[in-house]
């Protein structure tokens, strides 16, 4: 088990002294690492996660890496859908060249066939009287096919949550979809951490050619963040005129970003619900996969493609004049080194995420349940609170009086909604 | 040695089973100094087909070492460390004189046993070339493969002359003599595993569109399975045994009223007989003695192995291939090869290195196990500063070897199990007939 390992490098403050600075620290492995009996891995086990895009099961069984482990996720002849260790029991071919069969999987090479639970139903090459099959299991995991994605459960079936539902699932006056899912070669927590970071926007988002984010954004926003039943929010109010908006994005724990899209008429935007449902799911320490849900207020306005910069394949050249998130975000490192970071005022929403984050790793760690995201009933919605909400407020007497009253407006959105569902 | 894992005995039990144990490294490991790169290196290896030796060096890697092989302009074959000795470059860009391989940074010479003929920078007196050897490892070519000893010089066996190098195949469908070659990334061990593991013919190779069962072929001459796992145990026995010099399998298989009776083989550390296994039965003749394939699985690195040796192919028109049949490459698109696997794709599957702590060997699997411990005595011999079984230090001439077929008329026992024992007695009896003739 491998335990944090935070080596401080000096605070450099020397012109050109790169000399006394060239050490790389560790990573932060506690709230890093995601593999099988990691800290954080074992966290991660504890939650539903979405592992594939249902419609790409088709006739082939699919190779997949989920949380540091290989795997296979097929569909067979009845429907049912098996996600398998990927190495076969008997002596270990990959069961990605394995055959679907009516009621599991053949593995290609001596045709023991599995069930998608894991059992084994026949090993045909031992004697008829082999109880082989009987006595052993292959390594399986429960899975759950919900509107176009599957989920699965990877942690102790004793600790198995129920579904999560969340409040944005089938909102009046939205259609939805799975999105295009995407790989980063970056550690998940990093990719996370953007969705608290709207500093960002400002910045990187501002850069001449980088499309899709309105100049609406390019203002800086009275910014605030607040813990939630399910995890955090950060809210962002602006003034506009005699109008005053409030964007609210979640984070959910343990990996999940909800927010609003970006492109419409301020008054319009009054009452929108998130757009996407996102989560960034950990293939292993160095590589996450951003899959869910993507949603529009009429058909055909679900996007066909990921947004510009989501995706490290544009020329290397282009990517350096106008960098996107894919670049930003995995650049910070394969595993971003906390050690080496200055976290800034800009930072307290990335702050309160990680000690969020590790204080429910710790939880796990001592046998409790994790802080948040684990604790809903069966069938119930669980109430998420990113939204927009657009109000007509004229400005206040003073530049800092109108300050204070957007800040108040915004987290008075926020707490109206957790009083909200603490009530239902 | 290994650790083990629970064995897996709840549905859904993923999460009780997911740390993978590392593999078994004294059987596994073929670097220097490790126990299996020792035991390894007691043997004569292939290296190359000599027909590849021409005007270049090459590099190789062999035992997880990087060599240059090269025939120089008298004729004589090298096979040097590939890094010079004087500052490392490597001899892959050297040039091949009359005698030697000459570096080309600064043109120090080395003979093909190591001896540095010139080193032109130095000053006339220079005693250096005189007091210093290259790496240099012995060499033998042999029947068009140059073969290799990289172990201790003074436990060098004699070269083994197996029997069938001189056997020509007399069925009409196997005629041209080939050579084998190709590399892929997995451990020698499992490759060569796969050589005693019979029943995989049954079904990785009985499924439709596998080149091997094209025709009458992998499985049984008139007997293909409609699908992979409608395999019939009624319908083969295979037992495994040992020889005066390896392992041996009796596969006997019923068609109709013929008893197909195989034996394939395998002799430390790395070499396989196969028969003939194409063609359908009326093509067959009642005796055939000579081997379809016989082939080495050297290791290149611990992860990384070569197949390598000769084998005799139907005569088709165009190039040589070195492919000795379907699947046994990575070259078919990825959905192809998921759909109709091949050999390659079932082995180097098993994982780069295969995690014998995670398996779970059953019935099929004797012929492994007996490989296994037999791989172990000799990596344990050598370990205790003995000769492992397979060399030999006084040449004895021709080395007589077990495999061949025969097809027997016999027709069905009355019931399934009756048939089986017919099988298996028959199977013994070839055996036992076989080795009274060698006597």
């Amino acid at each position: 088990v491998s335990t944090p390992t935070r080596t401080n490098v000096p605070f450099l403050n020397m012109p050109y002294g790169g000399y006394f600075h060239n050490d790389v620290p560790q990573e932060d492995t506690e709230l890093t690492h995601v593999g099988p009996g990691t800290p954080g891995g074992e966290w991660f086990r504890r939650f539903w996660q979405p592992v594939i895009i249902a419609d790409e099961l088709k006739d082939l069984p699919v190779a997949i890496r989920i949380l540091g482990e290989d795997l296979v996720v097929f569909r067979d002849g009845s429907g049912r859908i098996g996600l398998l260790e990927l190495h076969c029991s008997h002596r270990g071919t990959s069961l990605e060249f394995a055959q679907i069969e009516e009621h599991g999987i053949r593995c290609c090479y001596h045709a023991w066939l599995y069930n998608v639970d894991g059992r084994i139903l026949e090993t045909p090459g031992e004697p008829t009287d082999s109880t082989l099959k009987d006595r052993l299991c292959h390594g399986a995991y429960p899975t759950k096919e919900y509107k176009g994605l599957l989920f699965a459960y990877m942690g102790p079936l004793e600790k198995q949550p129920p579904f999560p539902l969340f409040d944005t699932y089938d909102m009046p006056g939205y259609i939805e979809a799975p999105g295009v899912n995407y790989v980063w070669a970056c550690n998940w927590l990093q990719v996370r951490e953007n969705a608290m970071d709207p500093a960002h926007f400002l910045f990187l988002h501002a850069i001449e050619g980088n499309e899709g984010f309105t100049e609406d954004f390019q203002q800086i926003g009275e910014i605030d963040f607040m813990e939630t039943p399910v995890g955090m929010v950060y809210i962002d109010t602006r003034r506009m005129g005699d109008l005053v908006w409030v964007r609210v994005t979640d984070y959910i724990a343990p990996n999940i970003h909800q927010g609003c899209d970006l492109g419409e008429d301020i008054a319009a935007r009054d009452g929108n619900r998130p757009t996407v449902t996102r989560w960034a799911v950990p293939i292993d320490d160095t590589n996450t996969m951003q899959i869910g849900y993507w949603r529009a207020r009429e058909e055909g306005k679900i996007p066909s493609a990921v947004g510009f910069g989501q995706m490290p394949d544009r020329p290397y050249e282009e990517r350096q004049r106008v960098p996107g998130d894919a670049d930003a975000q995995v650049a910070q490192r394969p595993i971003a080194v906390h050690a080496l970071e200055h976290l800034a005022t800009s930072d307290r929403g990335v702050i309160t995420l990680r000690n969020m984050t590790k204080q429910s790793i710790k939880a796990v760690k001592e046998n409790q349940s994790p802080l948040k995201g684990a604790d809903h009933r069966e069938n119930e919605p669980i109430s998420t609170y990113s939204q927009e909400r657009v109000f007509r407020i004229p400005p206040a007497a003073t530049p800092e009086e109108d300050t204070l009253l957007l800040r108040n407006t915004g987290r008075g959105v926020v707490e109206a909604s957790i009083k909200k569902s603490s009530e239902r | 040695m290994t650790t083990n894992v629970p064995f897996l005995n709840t549905p859904y039990g993923g999460y009780l089973h997911n740390q993978v144990p590392p593999e078994d490294d004294e059987l596994t490991h073929v670097g220097p100094g490790t126990p299996g790169g020792e035991w390894l290196r007691r043997f004569w290896h292939p290296v190359a087909v000599a027909e590849d030796l021409k005007n270049l060096p090459i590099a190789i890697r062999i035992l997880d070492e990087e060599l240059v092989l090269f025939r120089d302009g008298s004729g004589k074959i090298g096979l040097l460390e590939l890094h010079c000795s004087h500052r490392g470059t490597s001899l892959e860009f050297g040039q091949i004189q009359k005698k030697g391989i000459r570096c080309c940074y600064h043109a120090w010479l080395y003979d093909i046993d190591g001896k540095i003929l010139d080193t032109p920078g130095e000053p006339a007196d220079s005693t250096l070339k005189d007091r210093l050897y290259h790496g240099a490892y012995p060499t033998l070519e042999y029947e068009g493969l140059v073969f290799a000893y990289m172990g201790p010089p003074d436990k060098r066996p004699v070269f083994p002359v197996y029997d069938s190098y001189h056997i020509k195949p007399d069925l009409p469908i196997a005629v041209e003599t080939r050579y084998v070659q190709h590399s892929w990334p997995a451990n020698w061990l499992q490759i060569r595993e796969n050589a005693l593991d019979i029943s995989h013919f049954y079904f990785l190779h009985s499924m439709p569109g596998n080149g091997l069962g094209e025709g009458d072929a992998a499985v049984a001459a008139d007997e293909m399975y409609s699908t992979l796992g409608s395999y019939d145990a009624a319908k083969h026995v295979e037992e495994y045994l040992d020889t005066p010099i390896g392992l041996a399998c009796i596969d006997s298989r019923r068609v109709g009223d013929k008893v197909w009776v195989l034996i394939t083989e395998y002799v430390p550390p790395t070499f396989n007989q196969i028969p003939e296994i194409e063609g359908d039965m009326k093509n067959r003749y009642a005796y055939n003695r000579a081997p379809w394939l016989r082939w080495w699985t050297v290791p290149i690195d611990d992860t990384n192995t070569m197949h390598i040796g000769y084998w005799y192919a139907r005569a088709k028109d165009g190039e040589v291939q070195r492919e000795a049949g379907f699947g046994l490459t990575a070259e078919r698109p990825y959905e192809v090869r998921q759909q109709v696997p091949g050999d390659y794709d079932a082995q180097v599957s098993q994982r780069p290195i295969e995690v014998h702590a995670l398996e779970h060997l059953a019935n099929t699997d004797q012929g492994i196990i007996m490989l296994r411990n037999m791989v172990r005595r000799g990596i344990r011999a050598v370990q205790q500063n003995e000769d492992p079984e397979g060399v030999s230090f006084q040449d004895n001439g021709t080395i007589s070897t077990y495999c061949h077929d025969r097809v027997l008329d016999a027709a069905p026992a009355p019931t399934p199990k009756e048939d089986q024992e017919l099988l298996r007695t028959l199977g013994r009896q070839v055996m036992d007939e076989y080795v009274a003739n060698l006597a």
